[in-house]
């Protein structure tokens, strides 16, 4: 097979050269062939991301892509090798690249897990609730979870974001949500020792903000979020 | 495919009208899945695509395998494949006699395999701890290409040298055998003469598209042309009467017009 390995390794390494000018016309076909198979791939997977770069620019890091390597034959795994691919040479001038080819992989992931479905049950103060594992929070630097941020992001301003991604059963649906820093020390403090009444007298003395006012502000929030699986039972 | 009717028409299942398969009467007697898109299956399209696997017939048809490639075969893919043909039920698995990845770095497109006797052992070994693995039978198709990177022998020598050798079944992509006499310059049908009928599992059609006098390219993307179908009715006026499957992977139109291309495959084979 030393004759056929070496057939193939040099066809390969035809047709994934960016520089064409030295292949014939067959070779140039596979090598549009496995280019646009790359591109529909990252198109697909980062809308986004890709309408950040002109074309050239666009073809010119899938290349280097190819070059670096896709290993998993599931195509939505080639999505997230692009966005270890992306986060590891960056070296393109948009400050907030990172931070989008983070969101629209984790959208990704999001939408390829399977969701357990738990039995609906009414919010008790006295109950005790974690934060479903399904859910996702992250925090960026930008505001990428805003819609109206692609439009103008350099209008808006560098910092810290949080964001809550969970999954909406009855709409199919990934939802991607903006919350508090105290909200989110709150989620994540939940556990199955305290109940969320425990939980919030913890908060209300930490913060030195009256019980009752903590209640007011969480209650609502908290069982909406049981009602979405944000929150699960502990 | 076995103890199928003769004349079995399927429709490959494509997310762009999984959902509309569950609205409309007409129904396809069979699908086919690419395994690829499935195994992992987006939250959106889970619950439909397990009523329909429960409802139809379904044969998984395989894109990544990359049956002639120099490397181990990637044994967590195939742990992954078995467990969704399994959990699924999916008696019978197809793929492309082709390769699509080289030491463990994928291509993501079915690429031409040089044409030669140590290749033919070689793939017949592979199709063997494929089949042991998947505990299955599978069939390869005879696959599209634009470039013949080395053959000691004609192509329709080396697809029956393959399937004779291993003890696998053809998927005849009769689409595939058009696009290349064009490409290649050489007669479909004598081709097709040559072809071992008897170990047809069951065959592809689709549409291809025109680049110019000299290219047409395997898209999947357009309408079956004419000259397909008439090579498809040459194929069963040869004798062959096994179950068909019509393709469309790239510019999928409604799903009425694709059922509309179905019918029309039913009408002339049948």
């Amino acid at each position: 097979m030393n004759l056929e390995q070496d057939i193939q390794k040099r066809f390969i390494k035809n047709i994934t050269s960016d520089n064409l000018n030295h292949i014939s016309s067959a070779l140039k076909v596979y090598s549009d062939l496995v280019y646009y198979s790359f591109l529909e791939v990252i198109e697909k997977a980062y809308p986004r991301c890709c309408k950040l770069f002109d074309q050239k620019s666009l073809k010119d890091i899938i290349y280097k892509f190819m070059d670096y390597g896709s290993y998993n034959p599931l195509y939505w795994r080639v999505a997230l090798e692009f966005r270890d691919f992306i986060l590891k040479y960056n070296t393109y001038d948009i400050d907030f690249l990172d931070d989008l080819i983070s969101y629209e992989a984790l959208e990704i992931q999001m939408y390829m897990q399977k969701y357990t479905d738990y039995k609906e049950s009414k919010f008790d103060l006295k109950n005790s609730y974690k934060l479903n594992p399904q859910t996702n929070i992250s925090i960026y630097n930008y505001p990428i979870h805003n819609p109206s941020f692609d439009q103008s992001p350099n209008s808006f301003e560098k910092g810290e974001y949080i964001v809550l991604f969970y999954f909406d059963k009855d709409k199919l649906e990934i939802i991607s949500q903006e919350i508090t820093p105290f909200l989110k020390e709150f989620l994540e403090s939940l556990d199955s020792l305290c109940n969320i009444e425990e939980v919030m007298e913890i908060f209300s003395s930490k913060y030195e903000v009256p019980f009752e006012d903590i209640k007011e502000i969480l209650e609502d929030v908290l069982s909406n979020y049981l009602k979405l699986n944000v929150l699960i039972k502990a | 495919m076995t103890n199928t009717p003769d004349y079995y028409c399927g429709l490959g299942l494509r997310n762009e009208f999984i959902h509309e398969v569950e609205q409309v009467d007409f129904k396809p007697s069979w699908f086919e899945v690419v395994p690829e898109n499935w195994i992992d299956i987006n939250v959106k399209n889970r619950a439909v695509f397990e009523r329909i696997v429960q409802e139809f017939e379904i044969v998984a048809h395989g894109i990544s395998l990359s049956i002639g490639s120099n490397t181990p075969l990637d044994k967590n893919f195939l742990k992954k494949l078995k467990t969704f043909l399994d959990d699924y039920e999916i008696e019978f698995y197809s793929e492309h006699l082709s390769f699509c990845s080289l030491e463990n770095k994928q291509l993501h497109e079915l690429l031409p395999l040089p044409m030669t006797i140590n290749m033919v052992e070689y793939i017949c070994e592979r199709v063997d701890e494929v089949q042991n693995f998947l505990g299955r039978s599978i069939a390869l198709e005879n696959a599209s290409y634009y470039y013949v990177p080395y053959s000691e022998m004609d192509e329709s020598d080396f697809i029956n040298e393959v399937i004779s050798k291993s003890g696998c079944k053809l998927l005849l992509d009769v689409n595939n055998v058009y696009v290349n006499s064009h490409n290649h310059k050489f007669n479909p049908k004598k081709f097709l003469d040559k072809i071992d009928y008897s170990k047809i599992a069951y065959m592809h059609i689709a549409g291809h598209t025109h680049i110019d006098e000299n290219l047409i390219i395997d898209t999947h993307g357009e309408d079956v042309v004419d000259e397909v179908w008439d090579l498809l009715k040459y194929v069963k006026d040869g004798g062959v009467k096994k179950p068909i499957l019509l393709e469309r992977d790239s510019d999928v139109p409604s799903y009425d017009a694709i059922l509309n291309e179905y019918k029309y495959m039913q009408k002339i084979y049948s």
